[in-house]
């Protein structure tokens, strides 16, 4: 439609179910997915049919090679956009999945948070690391890219660095690290929330991977540079929040959400326009900026970085205004 | 074309084609492009380098001025390992895919410049540099990318663009007595020769090749460094355990999944 926005960015939650266990899974419907209904295959045509135009899909869930009928999503996806990542834990790739997966021109992201011990009592499964590295292994077989994301929490910021390079000696095109943000499962584990310090060593670590080796690096999450300067670490990409601007979630049932981390369910994407979901009050505000919380009201770069991640505001302190938690002094 | 069935030229064009005709039965057997670009591109100057050196230098060192020709020649052969790399490659539709079609057509191409000999020295060179300056690009893109075989590009176009050229200088030095630093440009039409050396100081018209040298060389060499880094840092991680057992064996399709 002719008003309708350009999305950078569509996220489509493909499915609820999942073989990991996460300590700090933030899927808000980690503990009610059991009654919630999955869109068939024809439902998600539908659902894309009312998407505006869109540059990127990201296939995420749950575990999206759950579904069976995983390549069909590919595929209607590819109706729209020629780039497609999927967020995948790895454990279910197979010579004959990858091989499958090959067939497409995706981007992979393998999830590796720790060295074996870590990773595996942060994802809750003793075979976790093996599963989603043998995973690449098959990935990596049958030449498909792939990049390595990571979840930055207490329990293994001191082993970043050998995670980062881990990625480097795969060969992940790409590294990305995102903070730990609590929501869902993860509400129930703040513990795992980053110290200024560590924060700053997750961002040392990926900054000296990156420039070392020469490969893309990317902060997955809203960055607060008044209080980390960006300028310090040059080989990292920073990136800042779009919600509400060029950016989409849609989750298993067709629901559509401001952010994956935000639980606010903006419209039923199965049942409503885009429009009028795009034009719901939360998402207004979102675009007009005005969402920045008040202690922002006299920075200079307030409409750049928009106060940080809104999501893990609503998710932290229950209100979407209230200052990112890496903003104020909680560890 | 007489000097085509010379046989100073003719052995190290043949040995060569034998080995790209072994080269070729391998991939076809193996379906390894890793493989094939190894096998192809890598040795290839190495082995033309010795010919040159055995059959043409050593016995007259007038013939040494059809290096540069051969070289040309030679070149259509890695054309044809590039292009077959983006039939094989062909899913991946983008920029680098048509760097690499350039750089490949290019180099397939550029004998027919060998028909031109008044304009050939400038013109083929330039082409000639391009080309394998297009292809150190590649590599050094390609393998910060995450590709690997881009490393094998930047590492010919090295060989060709820079070592090629400094081993002709350090030949002609030897036979022909001039400096190391002097451009020899040579021309005697009744056999078509040419030797136009990249050596500094080049005349104004060769300006062109110089940066498109150095940078190819630099891009190759700073892939070819962050090659030897990240090797290392692989076996270390892998003798520490931190590559599972089993990873390297399904990367290289050796394990028991089929």
């Amino acid at each position: 439609m002719k008003n309708d926005p350009h999305l950078i960015q569509v996220v489509f939650e493909a499915t609820y179910r999942c073989n990991s266990k996460c300590i700090f899974c933030y899927n808000c419907w980690k503990n009610d997915y059991e009654v919630m209904k999955e869109m068939s295959i024809d439902e998600i045509r539908k659902v894309f049919s009312k998407l505006p135009q869109f540059d990127r899909l990201a296939i995420s869930g749950g575990e999206p090679l759950l579904r069976v009928d995983i390549e069909d999503v590919i595929e209607v996806g590819l109706k729209y956009t020629d780039q497609i990542a999927l967020l995948t834990n790895g454990t279910l790739i197979n010579n004959e999945v990858a091989r499958s997966l090959s067939k497409y021109n995706l981007q992979v992201q393998i999830p590796i948070h720790g060295l074996e011990r870590t990773h595996n009592k942060l994802v809750g499964r003793k075979d976790g690391y093996r599963k989603a590295l043998h995973g690449v292994a098959y990935l990596k077989k049958h030449g498909i890219n792939f990049a390595i994301t990571s979840v930055a929490t207490s329990m293994n910021i001191h082993e970043m660095k050998q995670v980062l390079e881990l990625g480097v000696a795969i060969g992940a095109k790409e590294l990305q690290v995102i903070r730990f943000m609590p929501g869902g499962e993860g509400l129930s584990n703040n513990h795992l929330m980053l110290s200024d310090k560590e924060y700053q060593i997750m961002l040392k670590s990926l900054n000296e991977v990156c420039g070392r080796y020469n490969i893309f690096g990317a902060i997955g999450a809203p960055n607060i540079p008044c209080r980390f300067p960006e300028k310090k670490y040059k080989h990292i990409q920073f990136g800042g929040c779009s919600a509400g601007i060029d950016w989409l979630v849609i989750d298993p049932s067709g629901r559509a959400r401001i952010c994956n981390h935000s639980p606010t369910i903006l419209g039923d994407l199965s049942r409503e326009s885009f429009s009028k979901i795009w034009n719901n009050p939360i998402l207004r505000s979102f675009r007009n900026m005005e969402m920045i919380p008040e202690v922002c009201d006299d920075c200079e770069r307030r409409l750049e970085c928009r106060g940080g991640c809104r999501a893990v505001a609503e998710t932290y302190y229950g209100d979407l205004k209230a200052p990112d938690p890496l903003m104020s002094k909680h560890g | 074309m007489s000097w085509f069935y010379d046989p100073c030229c003719l052995v190290p064009i043949a040995i060569p084609i034998i080995y790209y005709l072994i080269a070729g039965i391998v991939y076809v057997k193996k379906k390894s492009t890793r493989g094939f670009m190894l096998m192809v591109v890598f040795p290839l100057p190495i082995i033309f380098v010795s010919a040159v050196i055995l059959y043409n230098g050593f016995r007259d060192p007038e013939n040494y001025l059809d290096f540069l020709r051969v070289m040309i020649f030679l070149s259509a052969f890695v054309g044809i390992g590039v292009l077959g790399h983006c039939i094989h490659d062909r899913k991946e539709r983008n920029w680098l895919l048509w760097i690499r079609l350039i750089a490949g057509s290019g180099l397939l191409l550029s004998p027919i410049l060998i028909l031109f000999p008044d304009y050939y020295s400038t013109v083929m060179l330039g082409a000639y540099l391009l080309c394998g300056g297009l292809l150190g690009i590649y590599g050094y893109i390609s393998y910060y990318s995450g590709k690997k075989i881009g490393i094998l590009y930047a590492y010919a176009s090295i060989i060709y663009i820079v070592f090629m050229p400094l081993v002709a200088i350090a030949i002609s030095s030897i036979y022909f007595e001039v400096a190391k630093d002097e451009f020899i440009y040579r021309r005697s039409p009744d056999r078509w020769v040419t030797c136009h050396l990249p050596a500094l100081p080049l005349p104004p018209d060769e300006e062109l090749g110089i940066p498109i040298v150095y940078t190819s060389g630099y891009l190759g060499l700073m892939g070819l460094v962050a090659a030897i880094r990240k090797s290392r840092l692989k076996a270390r991680m892998k003798k520490d355990g931190i590559i599972p057992e089993g990873f390297e064996e399904i990367e290289k399709g050796e394990d028991d999944e089929e």
